[in-house]
């Protein structure tokens, strides 16, 4: 067995970090949050894929969400789209604050989900459970169940609300 | 399909240019509410009057220099902006007002608080009502102890 020296021991390291990008190797600043956010806007720079998931919400933020794909809110003009599996997302946009039947769903959903994702909480329920935040039913918030990047408050929140949130996921908004 | 094509010329571009043109909500859009210090007299009637228990109201400290301050919290991230507590509040301290871009990435971020600070003199209008109520609250819970011991 070859001697490995130091030096390039810590290239490889920082290489492998590189290639796999699962933030948990400490390398390259890949584990920061720092480090993730500027992978995100150089793989993210030019389109986002936003998967939905209704877990368990009143349906307000769904149809203002729904709007933003109508010719006056238009994000697909900079550069948004949804899709239709989380395969294939870089967003997660969760209404509702988490029903028991559907936190299974919005879980497996999670987990299938590449890397880099954001979650965004969309509407009060998502943020922080609303006026239910007492059910039985509810787990609070989406933030009880995964990490979340973003909190759209709103009840619903208007279009123009959650295209600053989104702007503001991405780091591209004023604030 | 000429009369499409006619129609749609006519009609023009009707998409909005936010964000790269700021835009402001309509009158009367139940946006951000606004909280006024010096017309808030620490009723709680917005506490009632809240769905979600999104305001707190607190009495600061039993002593030091906070005493007689109160602070109002507003967690935006429980708030629905249904303007029950701009309804209920009488001195109008707490009014709706139309500020929609509230996205933040931390919860921390969406706590609005209002300190109502007391002054000496009493010019304060607020404060000096509350000052009313809470000695007429005291003196009755007095009377309630007397009564008690007296059973």
């Amino acid at each position: 067995m070859s001697k490995v020296s130091k030096a390039e021991y810590k290239q490889a390291e920082t290489v492998a970090s590189n290639l796999d990008g699962a933030g948990e190797l400490d390398g390259a600043g890949m584990a920061s949050k720092a480090g993730r956010w500027e992978r995100m806007k150089r793989v993210l720079a030019k389109s986002v894929h936003i998967r939905h998931v209704d877990a368990g919400s009143c349906n307000g933020c769904d149809w203002e969400m729904n709007h933003l794909l109508n010719p006056i809110y238009d994000i697909q003009r900079l550069g948004f789209d949804f899709v239709a599996s989380p395969r294939h997302a870089d967003f997660l946009m969760v209404t509702g604050g988490v029903t028991r039947n559907l936190e299974a769903a919005l879980r497996k959903t999670y987990a299938a989900t590449p890397e880099p994702r954001v979650v965004v909480a969309v509407g009060s329920c998502a943020c922080s459970g609303g006026v239910f935040q007492d059910s039985y039913a509810l787990a609070g918030g989406v933030d009880k169940i995964l990490p979340v990047q973003v909190y759209i408050p709103g009840c619903p929140p208007r279009p123009q609300a959650l295209i600053h949130g989104l702007m503001l996921a991405l780091d591209k908004a004023g604030c | 399909m000429l009369r499409i094509f006619k129609k749609s010329l006519l009609t023009g571009v009707v998409t909005s240019r936010y964000p790269a043109v700021p835009e402001q909500a309509a009158v009367g859009f139940r946006g951000k509410p606004e909280l006024d210090s010096k017309r808030c007299n620490a009723c709680g009637a917005c506490v009632q009057a809240c769905p979600s228990g999104a305001i707190r109201v607190e009495e600061a400290s039993c002593s030091g220099d906070d005493r007689g301050n109160y602070r109002l919290e507003l967690s935006l991230d429980y708030c629905v902006f249904c303007g029950a507590c701009a309804e209920a509040c009488s001195p109008g301290a707490i009014v709706l007002g139309r500020e929609f871009e509230l996205a933040a990435r931390d919860r921390a971020d969406l706590q609005l608080g209002m300190w109502i600070n007391k002054s000496t003199d009493g010019k304060d209008a607020g404060l000096a009502v509350n000052k009313a109520v809470r000695e007429s609250a005291e003196s009755q819970r007095e009377r309630g102890e007397q009564g008690e011991q007296g059973e």
